[in-house]
């Protein structure tokens, strides 16, 4: 018996929306729903690519790599701290700076002979130079990565302790950002929460900038993930 | 005189201990503890590297590099000039 009613397969361009993966098809056949072609939210941030040795916010690095990073797995975001949350410490190191040139006015040390006063400056400015070093190192390693397949905080919290922990998208349940505060709003930065399913608990991405956007980010590949595992693409 | 008093006078009348060769020896010490500081940096900075690299890492190694150099160059200078 014949079909009632067979429709047509199309050959144009067509795209539509379900939850937040994009579904296109140029000169392919279309086939919508499961087991569709869709933009990845990899794909799509790759034109917005923003990659900077010291930006806070790095949209698509494609050259960062990390030690537990497997052949297949793209770094969608690499964030650090806002810079605005460093200015404590390059405001003490001004201070430190210019610190000797009160001894014009307070001789603290003209008790020393020449030479000793010369090494005291030399040994003051040392210091100065291993605070800035050590500080800076200190946010610059200080990452936190987002990629297609899960999430990984690196954290040196001092030179000679690393902390890395890292959760699955598909493990993440509940993200959250808040941002409060005069300099938060102005520069727009705040914290992103994440509760995990797995061992660690709760992730945090403390001073970020842009937390909605990372969210927002957060949520599509949590989406796009929800799709692998049903297609049976899970890694 | 004490037994101490009579230790001090002999440290400082015949042995001629000078407070200016503790105090270099003091200073000569920081500086070398500083080399040591710097090392660790330069070892950190290439752990670090390995944990995470791709952004500017070969800046950091030349600054972990130029901090030793410093180091070296501060001590140098305080064993000549003290």
């Amino acid at each position: 018996m014949p079909d009632i009613f067979v429709a047509e397969e199309k050959e144009s361009l067509s795209q539509s929306h379900t939850g937040s993966v994009k579904f296109f098809t140029p000169g392919v056949k279309t086939k919508q729903g499961l087991g569709a072609r869709y933009e990845t939210v990899a794909e799509r941030l790759v034109k917005e690519r923003r990659i900077g040795g010291l930006r806070s916010f790095n949209i698509m690095p494609g050259r960062v790599r990390f030690e537990t990073q497997e052949v297949r797995e793209k770094v969608i975001l690499l964030l650090r701290q806002h810079w605005v949350t460093q200015v404590k410490w390059i405001l003490v190191a001004l201070l430190m700076t210019f610190l000797p040139w009160g001894l014009n006015f307070i001789p603290l040390i003209d008790f020393l002979p020449g030479n000793y006063q010369l090494m005291a400056i030399v040994i003051w400015y040392l210091l100065i130079i291993a605070f800035i070093y050590e500080q800076f190192i200190s946010w610059y390693f200080h990452v936190f990565i987002i990629t297609d397949e899960r999430v990984i905080d690196i954290n040196f919290l001092n030179l000679l302790y690393k902390e890395v922990s890292e959760a699955k998208i598909d493990n993440i349940e509940d993200v959250t950002y808040t941002q409060g505060g005069v300099a938060r709003a102005w520069f727009d930065f705040g914290d992103v929460a994440m509760q995990t399913a797995g061992e660690q608990r709760q992730f945090t991405i403390d001073a970020v900038p842009e937390p909605n956007r990372v969210v927002k980010i957060l949520n599509e590949l949590k989406l796009e993930e929800e799709h692998e595992k049903i297609m049976g693409k899970v890694r | 005189m004490t037994p101490a008093e009579k230790f001090l006078f002999w440290l400082t009348q015949s042995w001629r201990l000078d407070v200016w060769i503790i105090a270099k020896g003091a200073v000569l010490l920081l500086l070398f503890l500083y080399i040591m500081f710097a090392l660790v940096v330069m070892k950190q900075i290439k752990l670090m590297s390995r944990a995470i690299n791709g952004l500017a890492e070969g800046w950091l190694v030349r600054g972990a590099m130029a901090l030793l150099v410093l180091a070296i160059s501060a001590f140098l200078l305080a064993l000549f000039i003290l």
